[in-house]
């Protein structure tokens, strides 16, 4: 399942480079960047201890993964900030906002390689953190687990902000739902790893709520566009069936204001089969009309 | 199109964008025509002549025809009938310009959504 998730984050930073290079603006950048290091940071999550034998470091995976993640919140802020914090335009919260951000990732970031450096074995590998007992240790992981919480909360945040403030434009509201979703399934982990941490009772379903955080912020990037895609199509379909008996009429009457579509154009884009009535229905019009007699 | 005709564009917009495209003027006026809706030629000058009975909702698709005909390249045209492919391209043409014109306006932030 996690490999599946993972497949689809960087099926979706794929899709989002291509769409980067014919609309370049700065807020599509951001999201593109942040993307790229969320499908790292899950990346690594996957490789695990594959990924330290390979550069032979013990738990260093552990580290990367947790600054990949902070790059990924520095480098989503001008998307979250301009975009998705949609109504707030104020320059300065804007920057109070950006500089919060920056703040505390820096300090999750020392945290982290604080963590690695005076709170992990650098000589083998451990599975999880409930084995390496050690104040330091949990100092510094539940400094990390905290930065987590944080930034899935502000998420959840932002997101039912976007819904609240695209509630007329429903692919964009799409967006901000599933960046909603995306934040409280990612409060999951960082709240167990917590506990866990605390109690010495061991906790995996960041294992399964991460991937599945980075795989809804993915699916929340491409939901616009898929369900623009299917709300055009509901609302030509309803106009079809409204014009359908007049258009009948209309193209009996005068069959040359027809455009042949082929069959497949018919099926595939309903709007324009839509449209198309919407003109026809006009042009029999126009011919029927005693003023007029040009199509 | 997407460049040509964006989202929610104004007649003013689409023209500018098609004289850009094509590199010379268009030059648009109305006449009795007694026959097509609308005819097009190009020179120096791109010269369109719609039919002084066309109705103000039926402008969009009938100029975005003519349109068609100096962005797919055609020396000329005239709107009567869907009989030759030219035509049927360009009527194609002004079916998604008048498509494009008719989609609401998104803001910065609502196209950032999108693709």
């Amino acid at each position: 399942m996690s490999l599946g998730l993972c497949g689809l984050v960087w099926l979706v930073v794929g899709l989002r480079i291509l769409r980067l290079r014919g609309d370049g603006t700065p807020s599509r950048g951001s999201m593109t960047g942040a993307l790229t290091w969320i499908a790292i940071t899950v990346s690594l999550l996957l490789l695990d201890t594959r990924f330290d034998a390979m550069v032979g470091l013990p738990n260093i995976s552990i580290t990367l993964r947790r600054m990949a993640l902070g790059i990924a919140w520095l480098r989503a802020q001008e998307f979250l900030v301009t975009t998705v914090q949609a109504g707030d335009s104020d320059p300065l919260l804007q920057r109070r906002a950006r500089r919060r951000a920056q703040w505390s990732t820096g300090a999750y970031m020392v945290a982290s390689v604080g963590l690695w450096i005076f709170g992990l074995p650098h000589d083998y590998e451990v599975s999880s953190m409930e084995e390496v007992p050690g104040l330091s240790t949990t100092v510094f992981a539940v400094l990390t687990y905290l930065w987590l919480l944080a930034v899935a909360v502000e998420l959840t945040l932002l997101g039912r902000q976007a819904c609240l403030a695209f509630k007329a434009d429903p692919p964009a509201k799409s967006c901000g739902a599933l960046l909603m979703i995306a934040g409280m399934v990612g409060a999951v982990g960082p709240i167990g790893m917590i506990v866990g941490r605390l109690t010495a009772v061991r906790q995996d379903a960041y294992q399964i709520t991460m991937p599945l955080s980075g795989a809804l912020i993915a699916a929340a990037l491409v939901s616009a566009p898929i369900v623009e895609w299917f709300h055009a199509r509901r609302v030509a379909r309803k106009a079809i069936a409204s014009m359908e008996p007049r258009w009948q009429e209309a193209v009996e009457a005068h069959p040359e204001v027809v455009l042949p579509l082929t069959r497949f154009r018919r099926w595939w884009d309903v709007t324009l089969v839509a449209e198309r009535m919407r003109i026809e229905l006009l042009d029999a019009g126009s011919l029927t009309s005693p003023r007029s007699h040009s199509q | 199109m997407a460049d040509l005709v964006p989202p929610g564009a104004s007649m003013a917009e689409v023209l500018r964008n098609t004289e850009g495209l094509i590199g010379v003027p268009i030059r648009i006026s109305r006449k009795d025509l007694q026959g097509p809706s609308a005819v097009v030629a190009r020179g120096d000058v791109a010269v369109m002549v719609i039919d002084s009975s066309v109705e103000a909702d039926r402008l969009s698709h009938i100029i975005g025809h003519e349109l068609g005909h100096l962005a797919l390249g055609h020396d000329g045209g005239e709107r009567r009938h869907y009989d030759t492919s030219s035509e049927r391209d360009a009527e194609l043409f002004g079916t998604l310009t008048a498509r494009r014109m008719r989609m609401p306006r998104l803001s910065v932030r609502s196209r950032t959504f999108r693709w």
